[in-house]
């Protein structure tokens, strides 16, 4: 094996792939970053730690001879990174195990692995299912994947739902305390209806490779594997297992109260409350709002540090006011900031002061937030 | 710094002056508090100073005190009176300090040190100390004042009732020092015999004494007691709320006959529940883990514990958990004999509680109003006003009350067991 490629091309093939290998894993060939070249496909590198895998492919080398080579992706990654901006040799010398890293007068090696138990990537049953621009895709990963759980007794609250009926397929995550949703109407008449629970992690690599054009990804899935993957790039990943809860039912459909407010003010208000620090009573930051009738009172205390007293005049409220609802100030701005870079205004429609809320961009139908309110002892 | 100022009030007879309060009929006889015969718990726990004066002593089973007085009553003991009063007293301790270590019931220290520029000197504040309980709780206390915590209990100990007894440093030698050695804290009887062979009968001897020969026969004790008899001790009297940190609330019970279903199990952690819960809103408290301990009729006994999704002071969240984690573990290989309810993982209840998506919080929001209202019934009409249906299947288990029962042993002086 033995190719020559420009290094800015080399790091970012790898950069993309390696971190789908295993960080430690009884297993050392996971650890591996498996290296093929042909002269018809080029360099194609792939990765797997069996949860997710990556395989991506560049043309743009010189290939001299075909091969193949196993080497650690994260030092392979490491080593590649830090190279000069210059021709890069890859060779792999049999005999002494070694491929060979040759880049302007100097030289390296890495010893590789023995390749004989690499896994292939379980996805040859695959049937393609759906295809999406991939600016639709990242923008509905994007608008989702912070309200699913870090860790969670019930692992699908720790992945991303997605959920394919009639005409729609609707992304959701939930940690049970807030739930994001976005929904987007597919034009594929002969798709059947299917669900399937995808991990964070995989959620965060799939982000990393999305464009903001209406160029499209395919998406294939078996009962227990995804796989994403485009011109060059393929995407697998384990599913989680479980039964998703009804989100459509706990998505609130009518409320007693729409509160209309300038998004910058609102973003301002809440990053001020999140610099009150917790105290050992409350450990959570939290705002309570205390709602008038054309503004809206922030109020943040801490028995040990202080108070805040913040009014947001000028805000649109309609239906009921003269309440006070109480919000984890972090899961608030997290739902804010989504809509806050589109739109001039944000909408908060609620149901007194212990109903579920929903947060959105008053011009768009297909993606909001619901955020379930803190009951405060008084 | 000035020497610390350090009350020590004992309430008299402490059981024995609430029952009579609470009974007037009796007030005139003989009286002595004692636990359950038929329990095996017969004995003399506290008397009045009718019952003292024939000479029955604490600790005496009831047989030996009605020889001496065979006229003696006999009353049981009501602990919830009692920590009813010992709470009230405590209120009118902290209004002159926030640092009260209570010792037991019907003890407590005080360091008045910060406060005597407002009330005035320590005696002034014995004295009114001893004023307010007299007219607000009905029963008499009496109050040791010194500069250390083990003077001002003997202090307590000398004048009864209704006294405040003065021990300075100017005063001691003569006041203290002539005391019997068994007088001084944590001198109990093998202590005394073991002093009392070497010749040393009074506090004076043991303060005389070279310490580290009392310590060759006494070991780290020694030392500690020589410490006490020359008023060098110098323990802080612990702050309000630093005494009693809680770190888990459990109840526990041998119950009245074996248990050998699943629905007599699930009867006993409701019980057990209701009283666990009770307590942690009592004290504003919220658990996040419940743990179960069962024992079986050959005592094999063993633990296991769960999480809640979040914290939670409802009795029926405790005991559907608590009943969850025995199906689980418990395979009725015997029956069982001793079954507890514990929450631990506490946090505090004042604290804002994040609302779930996926739970009903309606009906928790109307259970925790619910589980308020039975408190407060059963605050006003005693703990059987008001009962879940399905203790009354069975009247032997159904009729149980741990969180009355639940006894509270007096605290150790030393925290922890450690020695200064």
């Amino acid at each position: 094996m033995k190719l020559t490629i420009e290094k800015s091309e080399l790091s970012s093939l790898t950069t993309l792939v390696y971190r789908a290998a295993a960080i430690r894993d009884t297993i050392p060939v996971l650890r591996g970053l498996l290296i093929e070249v042909s002269p018809d496909k080029g360099l194609t590198m792939t990765a797997t730690d069996m949860e997710i895998g990556i395989r991506a492919s560049t043309a743009q080398c010189n290939v001299l001879e075909a091969g193949s080579a196993l080497v650690n992706a994260y030092y392979f990654a490491d080593f590649i990174k830090s190279l000069p901006d210059t021709t890069i040799t890859l060779e792999l010398n049999q005999e002494s195990s070694r491929l060979n890293v040759l880049y302007g007068r100097s030289s390296g090696f890495i010893n590789i692995y023995q390749q004989m138990e690499y896994p292939n990537l379980p996805i040859d049953e695959l049937k393609k299912c759906l295809s999406l621009p991939q600016k639709v895709l990242r923008e509905a990963l994007k608008k989702t994947v912070f309200a699913a759980a870090v860790t969670h007794f019930r692992q699908v609250f720790t992945g991303v739902l997605f959920d394919i009926k009639a005409d729609k397929l609707n992304i959701v995550a939930s940690d049970t305390h807030r739930l994001a949703f976005y929904t987007y109407t597919i034009d594929q008449p002969d798709i059947e209806p299917h669900s399937f629970i995808i991990p964070t992690r995989t959620v965060n690599e799939l982000n990393r490779v999305l464009e903001d054009t209406d160029d499209t990804i395919d998406i294939a899935f078996t009962a227990n594997n995804v796989v994403f993957y485009k011109d060059d790039f393929l995407l697998f990943s384990r599913l989680i297992e479980g039964q998703y809860p009804n989100y459509e039912q706990v998505i609130p459909s009518s409320f007693n109260t729409r509160l209309m407010f300038d998004s910058e003010a609102l973003i301002k208000a809440l990053e001020r409350s999140r610099t009150m620090p917790l105290d050992d009573k409350l450990k959570i930051h939290s705002v309570q709002l205390n709602l008038r009738e054309t503004e809206v009172q922030f109020n943040t205390h801490s028995d040990d540090m202080g108070e805040i007293e913040d009014v947001i005049e000028q805000v649109k409220v309609d239906g009921d006011f003269d309440f006070r609802i109480a919000f984890n100030t972090n899961y608030f701005l997290d739902a804010v900031k989504l809509f806050a870079s589109e739109s001039k205004f944000i909408s908060i429609d609620l149901s007194g002061s212990l109903g579920p809320s929903v947060i959105k961009n008053p011009e768009r139908n297909d993606c909001l937030c619901v955020l379930v309110p803190l009951r405060t002892s008084q | 710094m000035g020497d610390r100022v350090i009350l020590h009030a004992d309430l008299n007879n402490f059981y024995a002056s609430v029952e009579c309060l609470h009974r007037p009929e009796i007030r005139d006889k003989p009286v002595a508090v004692c636990g359950d015969p038929a329990a095996r718990h017969g004995i003399v726990l506290a008397k009045n100073y009718l019952a003292k004066a024939t000479g029955i002593k604490t600790g005496e089973v009831i047989w030996q005190a009605r020889q001496k007085c065979p006229q003696l009553l006999v009353v049981p003991p009501n602990y919830p009176l009692y920590l009813r009063f010992g709470r009230l007293a405590r209120s009118i301790y902290s209004s002159y300090t926030d640092q009260v270590e209570p010792f037991g019931l019907d003890e407590a220290w005080l360091d008045v040190s910060g406060s005597i520029h407002i009330f005035g000197d320590g005696i002034r504040i014995a004295d009114e100390i001893r004023e307010r309980i007299k007219s607000e709780l009905g029963i008499t206390a009496s109050v040791g004042v010194s500069y250390n915590k083990i003077f001002a209990k003997l202090g307590s100990d000398m004048k009864k009732p209704d006294a405040t007894t003065i021990i300075s440093r100017e005063n001691f030698k003569q006041v203290v020092w002539p005391l019997p050695a068994g007088e001084l804290l944590y001198v109990g009887r093998a202590t005394r015999h073991k002093l009392a062979r070497r010749g040393i009968s009074t506090i004076g001897d043991i303060a005389g004494a070279d310490p580290g020969y009392l310590r060759s026969f006494l070991g780290k004790w020694g030392e500690v007691l020589w410490s006490f008899a020359n008023g060098y001790d110098s323990s802080a009297v612990v702050h309000q709320g630093e005494e009693s940190l809680i770190k888990s609330v459990g109840n526990s019970i041998t119950t009245p006959r074996d248990l050998e279903s699943d629905e007599d199990v699930q009867m006993i952690f409701y019980v057990l529940s209701e009283s666990v819960a009770a307590r942690m809103r009592e004290h504003g408290f919220k658990c996040r883990t419940v743990q179960i301990q069962i024992r079986d009729k050959d005592l094999f006994s063993f633990g296991v514990q769960g999480k809640f999704s979040k914290p939670t002071y409802l009795s029926s969240d405790l005991a559907e958990k608590a009943m969850e984690l025995f199906r689980i573990n418990y395979s009725w290989t015997n029956p069982i004999r001793s079954v507890g309810v514990r929450g631990c993982d506490l946090v505090s209840a004042d604290s804002h509680e994040q609302l779930s998506l996926f739970e009903n919080e309606a009906w928790r929001i109307k259970q925790d109003k619910i589980e308020a209202t039975v408190d407060v019934l059963r605050y006003r009409f005693g703990h059987f006003s008001i009962q879940r249906a399905v203790l009354l299947k069975d009247n032997e288990l159904g009729v149980i009350n741990p969180k009355e029962d639940h006894v509270i042993h007096p605290v150790a002086f030393f925290k922890e067991g450690r020695l200064p």
